[in-house]
């Protein structure tokens, strides 16, 4: 799963950007709160879901208000997507239908959503700031970003570029040897030109 | 309620059924006398068809009561014909802020307290991240362009 903090993050460095003048301000206009379906209550809201889990259809939530109660029972599915976790049911609090669960116990492939709150979107409507529509939860997506491939291919941007300036470092050493050969012994001097020059053409690309 | 995000959007509920009415994002403006706040009104909100003249200012209005579309109980007011005074209340939805609302990120019950080596991405950081990779990339395709143009300033001075 790649929605856990990567080592960069574990700071609240973000909030603190000292040297960019624009501060992170979240965009509110694409916010949305959580409520149950039933007697809407409000549930959650996004700014604290972390992703979805497609095959359980929840959404992934950090926090949920006070109105999500917990109920004390560790139950157990032995069959699903869910097989061979412990886990505790969700209920709304104020019409007690079922909400979700929270994982307690997983094999390795759901270790990461232990201890979150796993919401069932079926049960849940969304209200978008902004155009102030109520909407089924179910036709909004909660998706991770996909910041790893991006970290990747940025990674692999700045190498080619740190190639191409180490290759012109070579080129400009050799220009300026190239030039104390000029002042001794002239002949010599077309060879290595031709080789500077095929050295910048191969970089190009 | 001003800890933390100060400037988080409120949500705005029918103290009835509880049903979302409006947002802060759609903030007309307010009248601090009348405990009143001014949004625009929108589809979760059913507007009366029996305009009645309003007393409480000195100089009559028109308005309409305005109604919960999920369990008809009133909101609040619009004002269809004002006087000059209330004009800034024309056509708005007028809601009483006693009503209840909801803060975004005031959502504070946690399992645990999960320690920050565990903490998920929420979207919003996720999000974050992403806009600041996109200004890096196209730092580096800036890059990018002047190593291009430093390459080809040598190889013109190289070939003359
Ligand atoms: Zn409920
Ligand atoms: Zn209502």
């Amino acid at each position: 799963m790649s929605h856990r903090k990567p080592s960069f993050l574990l700071t609240d460095s973000y909030d603190c950007d000292s040297t960019q003048s624009s501060v992170h301000t979240v965009d509110y206009e694409r916010c949305c709160v959580l409520h149950c379906a039933k007697c809407s209550t409000v549930i959650a809201d996004s700014l604290s879901a972390c992703g979805e889990a497609k095959s359980i259809k929840s959404i992934i939530c950090l926090k949920v208000t006070q109105d999500v109660k917990v109920r004390g029972k560790f139950e157990v599915c032995l069959e699903g997507p869910l097989a061979f976790c412990t886990y505790r049911v969700l209920e709304c609090g104020i019409c007690h239908r079922s909400m979700g669960v929270i994982l307690h116990s997983t094999p390795t492939h759901w270790s990461s959503l232990r201890n979150l709150f796993l919401l069932r979107k079926e049960v849940l409507n969304c209200y978008m700031l902004s155009k102030c529509t109520v909407v089924k939860a179910t036709k909004v997506s909660f998706e991770t970003r996909p910041i790893r491939k991006n970290i990747i291919e940025l990674q692999q941007d700045l190498q080619a570029q740190l190639k191409q300036v180490e290759m012109l470092k070579e080129v400009l050493e050799e220009k300026s040897s190239l030039r104390v050969d000029q002042r001794r012994v002239r002949p010599n001097a077309s060879a290595s030109t031709s080789r500077s020059t095929a050295l910048l053409t191969s970089g190009s690309k | 309620e001003e800890d933390g995000d100060g400037d988080a959007p409120a949500v705005f509920l029918c103290g009835k059924c509880r049903r979302p009415v409006g947002d802060s994002l759609s903030w007309a403006g307010s009248d601090e006398q009348l405990n009143q706040i001014m949004l625009k009104v929108h589809d979760n909100i059913v507007i009366g068809n029996e305009p009645y003249v309003s007393s409480t200012r000195k100089e009559p209005g028109l308005v309409v009561n305005l109604a919960c579309r999920g369990c008809g109980s009133t909101l609040g007011i619009m004002y269809t014909s004002t006087p000059k005074e209330l004009d800034f209340k024309r056509s708005y939805f007028c809601f009483g802020v006693e009503n209840i609302e909801y803060v975004l990120g005031s959502a504070d019950q946690q399992v645990a307290v999960v320690d920050s080596k565990d903490m998920p991405v929420t979207l919003e950081l996720q999000e974050i991240v992403e806009q600041q990779m996109i200004k890096i990339k196209a730092l580096a395709v800036t890059i990018g362009h002047r190593l291009m143009e430093i390459e080809l300033d040598l190889q013109t001075k190289s070939e003359s």
